[in-house]
C-alpha cells in the first residue's frame, strides 16, 4: 500500500463514514420549538426542497472527502499512478537501480558485506520510493540482463519487493556495467519525465578500465546522457588488507589416466596490501565412484606471497578409479571468501586411446610393419597395462576408422586418403577426401594426430590436400626423402642445440641437463625434408609451427615439428616410426619408449573438455548411443537449496545426442546424473569457476569513475563504512503536506459553502443576533 | 405614583422594561406618561378645543397657552384652560389566536406577540380616554371572545384591560369573519385598529377590513411580528412545531433562513400594498420596538382621521 502507515489509512478509510453517520445521528437531535410563522417556513422549505438536498449531499462529500485527505495525511501517503498528473509533482517518475552484485561486493564489511549494506540501501529506496515512481533493478553482474530482478514498472507492493532484495545473494559473476547502462537505457528510453539511473557499486579500479574513448561504458553513459537520464553512484568500496585470489587451477597434463599420477597446478595472487607468509592451500578431491565423498589432500603452502604478486603451486594426484572427478582447492579466509576457492573436474580415463595406422604392413612379418615399435613402446602387452591401449589398423582400411572413438591418431608412413572423385562443373573431375575433413574435424575438436613420415608418402597429396596451403594438419611443405635408407654408414643426428625446451623433448633435455648428450646414441639415416613456408597467412583456428628439434645435417632440418590445429595438436616426426630410416626405436638409454609416451601424453585428446570453466560458459555434453535413454538430472552448487534440473537431451541422429546446461551462474560443482533404466546412473561432475579479476579489490572512486564515463556528469556519494558517511536515504517522496494542504482547503471550502449555503452563521449573521 | 423626570419615564417605552410590569393597566399608563413626556418635539398636539377656564400661570406651563390679552389687562400671567371633546369612537381589534402566543424565548424582552399587541391596546385605550375618546375592545380567535363597545367612561379602560388580562390565546385565527361580524356592530363610523400577526388568509383579512372602510371606519393595523419572526435567527437542527396545528418541520434552519426571511418580507410587503390600496393604514411592529412605534403610527392614523372630519364638517 502506498503508505507509510497503512493501518492509520485504514483506520482514516473507516471515518470516512464519519461525515455520515454524524449527519444521521444529527438528525435524530433536535430542538423543539413551537412556532408561529409557520407558513413561510413551509413555503422556504417548498421552494428550495431540491436546493437543499443538493446543498446537503455536497456538503457531507466534501466533508467526507475531507476525512479522506486528513487520513492520507496522517498515514504518510506516498503516492500513486495518479499522484504524478498533479502538477509539480514531477519527481523522478523511473528509475533503475542498477545493484553490483558481483562477488567482490561480498568483501566483508564489520559484521556484513558490502553487498548486505548495498541491498539494504536499495531495499530503503524501494520502500520510500513514490507510487507514481517505476522503477527497475537490474542485477549488474548479468551482463544481458536476463535476470532483471524487477522489470520498469509500478512498485504495487514495496514490502514484498524490498523482501526480495534482502533476500537476495551476491552472484559469483563479474560486473558488467556498461552492458547493464546500456540495458538501462532501453528500459528508460520511452518514459516521459524524469528518468534517473542508480548504480550501488564498489567501484573497482579492475572493473572501470580500460578506460578509452571508444569503452563500451563511455558510450552508454554518454548515450544516457544525451537522452536526459541522470546517473547517481553510491560507491560502497573498500580497500582490502587481505586477499587471496585463486586464479587458475589446471591440469598440468592434458588429461588423467586411472593409476598413474597426474600434476594439478594452483595460481594464487595476493590481492590485499599486506604481504602474507605460509599461504595453505588446502587441496580435496571428490574421487571417481565415490562422488559422495571428499578426499582432503595433503594442504600446500606457499612460503611467502608478497601483495600483488602471483606464485604457482603444483601438486600430484592420482586415482584408483577411472572416472569422473573434481580437485578442489580452498584459500585460508580472508576478506573476500569467494575466490579463495577453486574446482577442477576431470575425466579420469581408464587408458589413452591411440589409433595407429600403418602405412607399411607386413602381414609375415609384424617386426617389419611400420607400427610395431610405436604399438610396443605405447601398448606392450596389448591391455592398456602403461595407460594407452593402442588399435593397429592398415592404411588401406583408413577410410572405415572412426577417430572420434580415440584419443590421439598416429599415421605411420601413410602414404594418402582414400579419395572420392566427383565431377566438377568445368568437366574436371573434383576429387574430396572424406576422412582427411574428418580427421580435420578431429583434431580441430581437440583430438591428437602424430605423423611418421617414411618411404611411401604421396608427395601430392600431403603438399595438396593435407598442406592446404598452411591451412592443413600438414605443418610444412615435405620433399622427397634424403639419406639412404638401409645404408648405416651415413646418418645424422639430432642438433642437441635444438632440443626445445618442451615435455615431448625431455627425454633429450633431462639428460642435456645432467651433462649427457644422448642424441649422440640416435642415427638417422634418411629423414623428410620439409620446408618452411614464408608469407602464408594461417587461419585464426591455426597456429605457427614450432620446431623441437631439428636434425644436425647443416641445414637444421625441422626433425619434430608440432602445431596447434583447432584445440587440438599435431605432432610431425619427420622420419620413421620403425627402424627403416633410424635406429631411435632401439637406442640405449629408452628415449624412443619416453618420447612416444610424452607425444601421445601431448597430443591426446584433453581431458578438460568444458568440464572446466568459468561461470556463464555453458554446460554442454554429448551423450553417446549408450545413455541416451537416460534420465538426466542436474545439481547446481547450491543444492539442495535450489531443485534439481531436469535437462532433456537433444537427438543428434540415431547414436548421439546433446545436454546443454545454460544458467550457470554459481561458482562451484555441477553434478550430472544420467540413470538409465537399468537404475545404474552414470554421474559427470563439471566445475565453473569465477573470473579472479574480480578478485582485485584495489578502489577506484570518483576519478577512475569519471574516467571510466569520460565525464564528471554524475552524482556520487561515498558509502563506505571506512568513510564514516551514513547512508543517507533518497528524499522521500511523500505527499502527506499535500493532502493534509487538500483537505484544509477542503474543509475552509465547505465552511465557506456551508455558510453561503446558508447551513452555517456566518460571522455577518452571527453579528447580526447580537443586541 | 409620581415621576419626576420625563427621561424616566421614557424608559417604559422599551418593551424589555415594560416586560418586568406585570399588570396591564399600568404598563399602558406608564406607556402613554411616557410617549406623552416626550412629544414636546412632536408636531402631534392641540386636538382638544373647547375652552374652560383659566389658571395662573406656575413654572413649567407651556407659554403658548399664557393668554396676552389677561395679561395686559390684569399684569398676570393666567393659562387658558380648554375642556377636551369627544369626537372619536375607537376600537381595538386584538387577535388572540395561538400564534400570537409566540414570544422570542432569547433575549430579555419576554413579551408574547400577545402580551405586546395587548400593551399597546391598552395604551392607546388609555390615551384616548384620557382624550375623552371613547374606547372598545373586540378579542378574536376563531370567534369572538371578548367585546367591549366603545365607551368614554372612566371604567372602560378597567374592562378593556380586565378583558385583555382573561384571555388566553389557544385558537386558530378567522380575521375575516369577525371583521364581518365586528363591521355590522359598530354603530358609528371611527377608528379601527387590528393589532394581530395576520397568520391567516390574507384575502380574506382585506376582505373583512374592507367591510370596514365600507361603513367608512379609519383602519389601522398594526402587524405584530416577534423579533425572531423578522430574522429567523436559529441554528442547529430545529423541529419546528407549529401553532395553529400547522404542523411539524424538522429543518436545519440555517438552510431555510433566506428562503423564510424572503417569504415573509413578500407577505409583509403584500399585505402593506394592498392596505395602502385600501386606504387602510398599516404599521409592521416588532416586540423588540419600542411602544412608541406603535403609538406614532396611531397618532398618525388619528390626526389623518381627525383632518378628515374636520374637512367634512
Amino acid at each position: 500500500m502506498p503508505f507509510v502507515h497503512p493501518l492509520i489509512f485504514t483506520i482514516g478509510a473507516c471515518c470516512v463514514a464519519a461525515p455520515i453517520i454524524i449527519h444521521l445521528l444529527n438528525r435524530r437531535r433536535f430542538r423543539l420549538r413551537h412556532w408561529a410563522a409557520m407558513q413561510f417556513l413551509l413555503d422556504s422549505l417548498r421552494r428550495n426542497r431540491r436546493r437543499l438536498r443538493v446543498e446537503e449531499m455536497i456538503l457531507l462529500a466534501m466533508r467526507c472527502l475531507a476525512v479522506l485527505l486528513l487520513a492520507l495525511a496522517i498515514a504518510r501517503f506516498t503516492g500513486c499512478a495518479a499522484t504524478s498528473v498533479l502538477p509539480g509533482m514531477s519527481g523522478p517518475r523511473a528509475t533503475v537501480y542498477i545493484l553490483d552484485n558481483s562477488y567482490s561486493m561480498l568483501q566483508k564489511s564489520a559484521a556484513t558485506s558490502l553487498f548486505e549494506n548495498a541491498r539494504h540501501d536499495l531495499a530503503q529506496r524501494i520502500r520510500q520510493s513514490s507510487r507514481s515512481e517505476k522503477v527497475a533493478v537490474l542485477m549488474g553482474a548479468d551482463a544481458d540482463g536476463k535476470s532483471a530482478l524487477f522489470d520498469l514498472n509500478y512498485v504495487t507492493e514495496p514490502a514484498s519487493l524490498a523482501a526480495r532484495l534482502e533476500s537476495l545473494d551476491a552472484s559469483d559473476g563479474r560486473l558488467a556495467l556498461a552492458e547493464a547502462l546500456a540495458r538501462s537505457g532501453k528500459l528508460l528510453a520511452n518514459e516521459a519525465g524524469a528518468r534517473q539511473v542508480v548504480v550501488l557499486t564498489d567501484c573497482r579500479k579492475i572493473d572501470l578500465a580500460p578506460a578509452t574513448a571508444q569503452s563500451p561504458l563511455r558510450k552508454e553513459f554518454a548515450a544516457l546522457r544525451k537522452s536526459g537520464v541522470s546517473v547517481e553512484v553510491l560507491d560502497y568500496g573498500q580497500e582490502s588488507r587481505k586477499n587471496l585470489t585463486i586464479e587458475s587451477i589446471e591440469l598440468v597434463d592434458r588429461f588423467a589416466v586411472a593409476n598413474v599420477p597426474f600434476n594439478v597446478a594452483v595460481t594464487v595472487r595476493n590481492n590485499g596490501s599486506a604481504n602474507l607468509e605460509n599461504v595453505a592451500l588446502t587441496p580435496r578431491m571428490v574421487l571417481p565412484g565415490q562422488p559422495d565423498q571428499t578426499v582432503v589432500l595433503p594442504v600446500q603452502v606457499i612460503p611467502s606471497l608478497e601483495s600483488g604478486q602471483s606464485t604457482r603451486a603444483v601438486f600430484e594426484v592420482a586415482s584408483r578409479n577411472p572416472g569422473s572427478a573434481v580437485v578442489s582447492v580452498e584459500a585460508a579466509g580472508d576478506d573476500l571468501q569467494t575466490d579463495n576457492r577453486a574446482h577442477l573436474a576431470l575425466d579420469i580415463r581408464k587408458v589413452t586411446r591411440v589409433l595407429i595406422v600403418d602405412g607399411n604392413t607386413d602381414p609375415t612379418d609384424r617386426t617389419e610393419s611400420e607400427s610395431f615399435f610405436l604399438n610396443k613402446v605405447l601398448d606392450p602387452r596389448g591391455d592398456g597395462a602403461f595407460g594407452v591401449r593402442t588399435d593397429v589398423i592398415s592404411s588401406d582400411t583408413l577410410g572405415g576408422a572412426n577417430f572420434a572413438d580415440y584419443d590421439a591418431v598416429a599415421l605411420l608412413d601413410v602414404a594418402d586418403f582414400p579419395a572420392s572423385v566427383a565431377a566438377g562443373p568445368a568437366t574436371r573431375p573434383t576429387v574430396a577426401y572424406p576422412q582427411l575433413k574428418a580427421l580435420e574435424e578431429y583434431v580441430r575438436g581437440g583430438g591428437g594426430l602424430i605423423l611418421f613420415t617414411g618411404g611411401h608418402i604421396n608427395l601430392d597429396f600431403y603438399n595438396g590436400p593435407f598442406y592446404a596451403a598452411g591451412a592443413g594438419l600438414l605443418p610444412y611443405r615435405v620433399g622427397p626423402h634424403k639419406g639412404r635408407p638401409g645404408q648405416t654408414d651415413t646418418y645424422v643426428r639430432l642438433a642437441p642445440a635444438s632440443i626445445a625446451n618442451h615435455n615431448i623433448m625431455q627425454a633429450f633435455t633431462r639428460f642435456a641437463a645432467e651433462g649427457s648428450d644422448v642424441t649422440s646414441l640416435v642415427r638417422f639415416f634418411a629423414f623428410t625434408p620439409t620446408e618452411e613456408p614464408h608469407g602464408v597467412v594461417l587461419p585464426p583456428e591455426v597456429k605457427a609451427p614450432q620446431v623441437l628439434a631439428a636434425f644436425a645435417d647443416g641445414q637444421n632440418s625441422p626433425a619434430v615439428i608440432t602445431r596447434r590445429f583447432g584445440q587440438g595438436e599435431v605432432v610431425m616426426f619427420c622420419t620413421t616410426a620403425s627402424k627403416r630410416w633410424n635406429d631411435w626405436p632401439s637406442d640405449e638409454v629408452g628415449t624412443y619408449a619416453v618420447i612416444m609416451h610424452e607425444t601421445v601424453k601431448f597430443v591426446a585428446r584433453s581431458a578438460l573438455q568444458g568440464l572446466t570453466a568459468r561461470v556463464g560458459r555453458p554446460i554442454d555434453y554429448t551423450l553417446p548411443g549408450d545413455l541416451l535413454d537416460a534420465r538426466a538430472t542436474l545439481k547446481t552448487p547450491h543444492f539442495p537449496a535450489d531443485d534439481l534440473v531436469t535437462l532433456v537431451a537433444q537427438r543428434q541422429g540415431a547414436k548421439a545426442g546433446h545436454l546443454s546446461y545454460a544458467a550457470t551462474d554459481a561458482a562451484g560443482v555441477y553434478w550430472l546424473e544420467l540413470a538409465l533404466p537399468d537404475r545404474s546412473v552414470k554421474k559427470v561432475l563439471f566445475a565453473r569457476n569465477i573470473d579472479p579479476v574480480e578478485g582485485d579489490l584495489t578502489c577506484g572512486g570518483r576519478p577512475s569513475l569519471e574516467a571510466a564515463l569520460g565525464s564528471g556528469d554524475f552524482a556520487y556519494a561515498e558509502k563506505s563504512a571506512a568513510g564514516g558517511e551514513a547512508p543517507a536515504a533518497a528524499a522521500q517522496k511523500e505527499y502527506w503536506l499535500l493532502a493534509a494542504l487538500a483537505a484544509l482547503v477542503l474543509l475552509a471550502g465547505e465552511t465557506f459553502l456551508g455558510q453561503k449555503f446558508g447551513h452555517y452563521a456566518g460571522r455577518k449573521a452571527a453579528a447580526e443576533r447580537l443586541p | 405614583m409620581v415621576f419626576q423626570d420625563s427621561q424616566e419615564l421614557k424608559k417604559y417605552l422599551d418593551p424589555k422594561v415594560l416586560s418586568k410590569i406585570t399588570r396591564l393597566d399600568l404598563q399602558a399608563r406608564l406607556v402613554v406618561e411616557g410617549f406623552i413626556s416626550g412629544l414636546h418635539r412632536s408636531p402631534f398636539h392641540g386636538y382638544s378645543v373647547e375652552f374652560a377656564s383659566h389658571r395662573q400661570y406656575v413654572p413649567g406651563d407651556d407659554t403658548k397657552h399664557i393668554d396676552w390679552k389677561v395679561q395686559a389687562k390684569t399684569d398676570r400671567y393666567y393659562i387658558k384652560q380648554y375642556e377636551e371633546e369627544t369626537n372619536l369612537k375607537a376600537t381595538f381589534v386584538l387577535d388572540a389566536s395561538e400564534s400570537m402566543h409566540y414570544g422570542s424565548e432569547n433575549g430579555d424582552a419576554g413579551l408574547t406577540k400577545y402580551q405586546y399587541a395587548a400593551a399597546v391596546a391598552a395604551s392607546l385605550a388609555f390615551l384616548l380616554l384620557q382624550q375623552q375618546d371613547s374606547t372598545g375592545l373586540a378579542i378574536f380567535d376563531e370567534d369572538l371572545r371578548q367585546y367591549l363597545p366603545a365607551s368614554g367612561s372612566v371604567n372602560q379602560i378597567k374592562s378593556i384591560v380586565h378583558a385583555m388580562d382573561i384571555t388566553q390565546p389557544k385558537a386558530k385565527t378567522s380575521i375575516e369573519d369577525i371583521c364581518h361580524s365586528l363591521a355590522e356592530k359598530i354603530p358609528r363610523r371611527g377608528l379601527v385598529c387590528l393589532v394581530s400577526d395576520l397568520f391567516c388568509d390574507i384575502d380574506g383579512v382585506i376582505r373583512g377590513l374592507e367591510h370596514f372602510r365600507h361603513y367608512d371606519h379609519e383602519v389601522l393595523v398594526l402587524h405584530i411580528m416577534d423579533q425572531d419572526e423578522l430574522d429567523f435567527p436559529f441554528q442547529g437542527n430545529t423541529m419546528f412545531r407549529g401553532l395553529e396545528a400547522m404542523g411539524d418541520l424538522l429543518v436545519e434552519p440555517r438552510a431555510l433562513r433566506e428562503g423564510y426571511l424572503k417569504a415573509v418580507e413578500e407577505f409583509c410587503l403584500q399585505v402593506k400594498r394592498r392596505c395602502i390600496a385600501r386606504r387602510i393604514d398599516y404599521k409592521r411592529i416588532s416586540t423588540a420596538d419600542h411602544m412608541d412605534a406603535a403609538l406614532l403610527a396611531f397618532l398618525a392614523a388619528r390626526t389623518a382621521a381627525t383632518r378628515k372630519a374636520g374637512a367634512k364638517r
